[in-house]
């Protein structure tokens, strides 16, 4: 019959208490305005903003993506405006929301992490900050920091030293033994890890013989990975006793309470905007709905509770 | 800008693989300018997954017309559609053509016709119809059943074909290299990108301002997942791309390179 009474949607993410578990993953919602005519933003758990760079970037060279069956690969490259002119153009606007705003961050050395990260210390309106060592899609840092447990460990203790932020390590799925990995950034001081990022993928023009992405190689990412991603989001929620943040394919609520029962105290929303701008907020009624129906008071008593008895 | 859930009019097959499609849109139709663009939500399920982009080819009251090809899942898909069905748009999205003082000459290779139609029709609604509207495709079966929707804009209806089976035979380039000079005239052009790029030279050539549609993969339209990336003819400060669906899909030809 359900509770009369409105769920507690509120979990804690590691040094940041979230209104509720629903948040948008970087790289697929822009710096957030873009999607204001769709919903109301301040709704979010949390944004994650496009990754920063400490330079500008240019990105790859097009075709940057591709549809595939269920999904699609991209190699963007984190085009992105760098960190001071996100500052100044993008955090105005930012600060004024009511949710916390999570910075994606990517360095190509270690020292370039840490000089991002003090950087966005103390910046108004920055919550937290996401740190990236799992984009496949660039030449030096991304995933070569995330694919060994000691580069991973050293730059998340050198993003910690140098801010006073909380420090969420997202994960990637590139790897042969993610619960190492977790273990690794936990013991670093990371407050919490986002997992997955995409998985390194390929797909084949067989008229021209060509690889239809220009970067060869590209992220998979869409419902095509969510399975991947609630395995891996079990496996390392088991491992560590930081907050773990599930990405991959989510799409519907049911898909996010698929996650938090796996060990998710939270999840992000990526591939999903781009078919539905409105999917965030979508999601976030969805898990509402269902708390209610299931007579469920709080989706914090939710995560982890998968049953394997 | 916004998401529009659009009720399917009817469809009309023009040729072996070209449809029109009529949705009810009074929400997207009323903003629409242009050369911008809609991204359609094809069927229900998670394949096709993205969202599909398409010119809009004409809009008049709550109606909205898409000339779209059938070129693969998602085209079968929406070739398919019944009256009544229910379609998701966004949009309008993107910059469009910029009405510009002079003689406007209209000229669109394929499915790059489609933005034309609605061009047309604001250039006469502003008294500067088209002095020429070329349309060029395959076959006189391609272009023919276009003929009585541009009809109405302009004096001057030219067409091409590659066989030579309806009007100039060679490409788009070619029939607009044929026209009587129109100095200070205004080329606008939409289609395959060795059509374009013949139509920038010869409108560089001639000192004749020049604007043109160009597609990109995309996923979301609108500026967050920089998928539709292009390179600039002169890069910004630490960027050397333009968006397709931000900058674009309407670019001043000397904004990209050609060469």
């Amino acid at each position: 019959m359900g509770l009369t009474a409105s769920p507690d949607l509120t979990v804690d993410i590691g040094g940041l208490t979230l209104k509720n578990p629903v948040m948008t993953a970087s790289g697929t919602f822009g710096y957030a305005r873009e999607f204001a005519p769709f919903m109301d933003l301040s709704r979010l758990g949390a944004i994650i903003v496009k990754g920063i760079s400490l330079k500008p970037r240019p990105g790859n060279p097009p075709p940057r993506i591709v549809e595939i069956a269920c999904g699609m690969l991209n190699a963007i490259g984190l085009e992105n405006v760098g960190v001071e002119r996100f500052i100044a153009d993008k955090m105005p606007y930012l600060r004024r929301l009511d949710t916390p705003v999570i910075v994606n961050v990517l360095g190509e050395t270690v020292e370039e992490y840490g000089e991002i990260a003090r950087r966005l210390s103390g910046v108004p309106g920055v919550a937290a900050l996401e740190v990236n060592i799992s984009c496949p899609n660039v030449q030096k840092g991304g995933v070569a920091f995330g694919s060994d447990p000691a580069a991973a460990a050293k730059v998340t203790a050198t993003a910690k030293k140098n801010c006073a932020l909380p420090v969420m390590v997202k994960l990637s799925p590139n790897v042969t033994d993610i619960a190492a990995i977790a273990k690794a950034v936990e013991d670093a001081g990371a407050d919490s890890i986002s997992l997955i990022n995409t998985l390194l993928a390929m797909a084949v023009d067989i008229n021209s013989r060509r690889p239809k992405l220009a970067n060869v190689m590209g992220g998979l990412s869409g419902p095509a990975i969510k399975p991947i991603a609630v395995r891996m989001v079990y496996q390392a929620s088991r491992a560590v006793k930081i907050p773990v943040i599930g990405i991959g394919g989510v799409t519907t609520a049911d898909d996010a309470l698929e996650f938090i029962i796996a060990g998710a105290s939270a999840v992000q929303l990526g591939t999903a905007s781009f078919r539905d701008a409105a999917a965030a907020a979508k999601v976030l009624d969805g898990i509402d709905g269902w708390l209610r129906q299931q007579g469920i008071a709080s989706v914090a008593g939710l995560i982890g509770s998968l049953r394997l008895d | 800008m916004l998401q529009e859930t659009c009720r399917v009019i009817r469809l009309e097959r023009l040729s072996a693989d070209t449809w029109h499609l009529f949705l009810a849109a009074p929400g997207i139709t009323a903003r629409v300018h242009a050369g911008q663009f809609v991204m359609a939500a094809v069927g229900a399920g998670y394949d096709p997954l993205l969202r599909r982009p398409f010119s809009v080819h004409f809009a008049e009251g709550d109606d909205l017309i898409l000339y779209f090809r059938v070129v693969g899942k998602g085209t079968e898909m929406l070739a398919s559609l019944h009256p009544g069905d229910r379609l998701s748009l966004l949009g309008p999205l993107g910059k469009g053509f910029k009405l510009t003082e002079g003689l406007a000459i209209l000229v669109g290779g394929g499915i790059g016709i489609a933005p034309l139609l609605l061009l047309a029709k604001e250039l006469a609604d502003g008294n500067n119809p088209a002095a020429a509207i070329i349309l060029a495709g395959r076959t006189k079966a391609e272009v023919t059943p276009l003929a009585a929707s541009f009809q109405p804009w302009t004096k001057n209806l030219i067409f091409a074909t590659d066989d030579g089976s309806f009007g100039i035979r060679g490409r788009a380039d070619e029939a607009v290299a044929s026209l009587p000079p129109m100095p200070g005239a205004v080329v606008y052009t939409c289609g395959p990108q060795p059509m374009l790029r013949a139509i920038a030279h010869f409108c560089r050539d001639h000192k004749m301002k020049c604007q043109v549609s160009v597609e990109s993969a995309m996923a979301c339209g609108m500026g967050a997942c920089l998928g539709c990336a292009r390179p600039a003819a002169r890069p910004a400060e630490g960027g050397g791309y333009v968006h397709v669906c931000l900058d674009g899909p309407v670019f001043d030809a000397e904004a990209l390179p050609w060469d």
